[in-house]
């Protein structure tokens, strides 16, 4: 077993993340057992982040008790891996929009005790600005299929990220327009985000998702 | 530390209040149905279908003389073996003389080959539960109407419950629904073809679910397009009647849609 980024571990082509809480799955994952400690295998077609990884992300700044603003947490599947690597003393906050997903989070977050569900539109941050300001946010992290994805990005980034921060965002080209050459669309997206960012890395997603783009970024 | 644990303890709280007590409309169990009513079917014409090949080993003439589903499986059900066929008890399920005749005769001197007890309660059983499918299957569609009618009444009167439920269904909300243009409207359920369209250019697809629709089907072939676009015209008006005014005119509508069908058949 390699390790890889902190917190995750890769063995046999495999993406692995310690189980923050021992014995229990998530989406159905595997659990492998190495000596005394519990991984979860990290499934690359559910998980964005993991997609990027397995196709040679080479730069992620994670790690022990970090806070995470996570937009679109949707059931939790990628938000269980990041809870995993920030363990006990970080905090993620999963911010979404649909009830019917937020049900099943919510199940999540009774039982890891760094997550926290809130139910909003993470169009509107000063919605949710309250519950965040006892706690620096050191990533920004977005999985959302919306037409303005990248200024939903630069305006919740614009309010809790400061200088040097990670911003990681995932791209659905799709949800942007049906008709339009892919390639331009994600180059319109890369400009509206330079305006608050350094772009420091981009990979296409291919063959886990189609037409999406992972960016991990540095606040200006 | 504790600060933190008070705050996701808070927010867990607030969540779970929120999900519980988010207002569920009403046109969520009418989709809800909605797509369940062409599972119902898909799983009848399955089953049906079984019956009929297993049955078909006792009784193979029978096959063309009773098209009709319910008749066949209520026959199946009731009578059983072919000996049992006789000319008034077909009547009593199959009210058609002349056919009930041709039965009775073809069960007398069928190619068919015996079967037992055992094999025929099993073909029953069958039967009885496809049966029972249809029946939920008919109620499921009495409640869809119902329930369209009082949320719905002039959209559900122009374009008939069923079909309104399936357009809400692929809309996903009433209030989506009501802000849709008609030509969108136009082609809900033809999306494949629509996106095509817009990708390749295509050509752009006349009509959705509202192909399914008596006025469409009606005029000429060459005109269900012009049929669809009206149509579709129409019912983004009831749709906005519905919701603004609650209030029942669809006549003045569904007359100037009789007489553009009539223009174009």
């Amino acid at each position: 077993m390699k390790q890889i980024f902190e917190g995750i571990f890769s063995s046999k082509g495999k993406i692995l993340t310690k189980n923050f809480t021992p014995g229990k799955k998530v989406y159905g994952e595997k659990l492998v057992k190495t000596g005394s400690v519990e991984y979860r295998e990290w499934n690359p077609y559910r998980s964005k982040l993991c997609a990027a990884i397995k196709k040679g992300l080479k730069k992620l700044e994670i790690k022990k008790g970090l806070n995470v603003l996570y937009l679109g947490v949707a059931e939790g599947t990628t938000a269980s891996h990041l809870s995993d690597v920030i363990e006990e003393k970080g905090l993620i906050f999963g911010v979404d929009l649909s009830q019917r997903t937020m049900k099943k989070f919510i199940e999540l977050c009774e039982d890891r005790e760094n997550l926290v569900p809130v139910l909003e539109n993470a169009e509107k941050p000063e919605k949710y600005e309250k519950y965040l300001k006892n706690s620096e946010i050191s990533l920004l992290y977005q999985d959302l299929s919306q037409r303005k994805q990248a200024q939903i990005f630069n305006k919740n980034a614009k309010k809790f990220l400061k200088k040097g921060k990670l911003g990681i965002i995932a791209i659905k080209a799709k949800s942007i327009s049906s008709t339009e050459n892919i390639e331009k669309i994600f180059e319109k997206q890369k400009e509206e985000l330079k305006k608050e960012f350094d772009i420091i890395e981009c990979i296409p997603l291919q063959p886990y998702e189609k037409s999406h783009l992972l960016c991990v970024m540095k606040k200006k | 530390m504790a600060k933190k644990d008070d705050l996701r303890r808070k927010l867990i709280q607030k969540a779970r209040k929120e999900v519980k007590t988010k207002y569920v409309g009403r046109e969520s169990h009418i989709i809800r149905a909605a797509d369940i009513l062409s599972d119902l079917d898909e799983i009848f014409n399955l089953l049906y279908e079984d019956s009929r090949e297993w049955y078909g080993i006792h009784f193979p003439e029978m096959d063309r003389l009773v098209k009709t589903p319910e008749i066949y499986l209520n026959l199946v059900n009731e009578l059983g073996l072919r000996k049992n066929f006789s000319e008034q008890k077909i009547l009593k399920y199959y009210k058609n003389k002349e056919k009930a005749k041709q039965i009775e005769t073809k069960a007398k001197n069928s190619v068919g080959s015996e079967i037992e007890e055992k094999d025929l309660k099993k073909i029953q059983s069958l039967a009885k539960q496809s049966l029972l499918i249809k029946k939920e299957k008919n109620s499921l569609v009495e409640y869809v109407e119902k329930e369209m009618k009082k949320e719905l009444p002039n959209f559900s009167n122009l374009c008939g419950a069923v079909l309104g439920a399936k357009l809400l269904s692929e809309a996903g909300a009433i209030e989506k629904m009501v802000k849709m243009p008609a030509s969108t409207i136009q082609v809900l359920g033809a999306e494949k073809a629509l996106f095509r369209h817009l990708k390749s250019g295509a050509k752009p697809p006349k009509y959705g679910l509202l192909f399914q629709h008596p006025f469409v089907q009606q005029v000429k072939t060459v005109n269900r397009g012009k049929m669809a676009r009206s149509l579709a015209s129409k019912l983004s008006i009831a749709l906005k009647q519905d919701f603004f005014s609650k209030k029942e005119k669809y006549e003045k509508l569904l007359k100037e849609l009789e007489k553009r069908a009539s223009e174009l058949s």
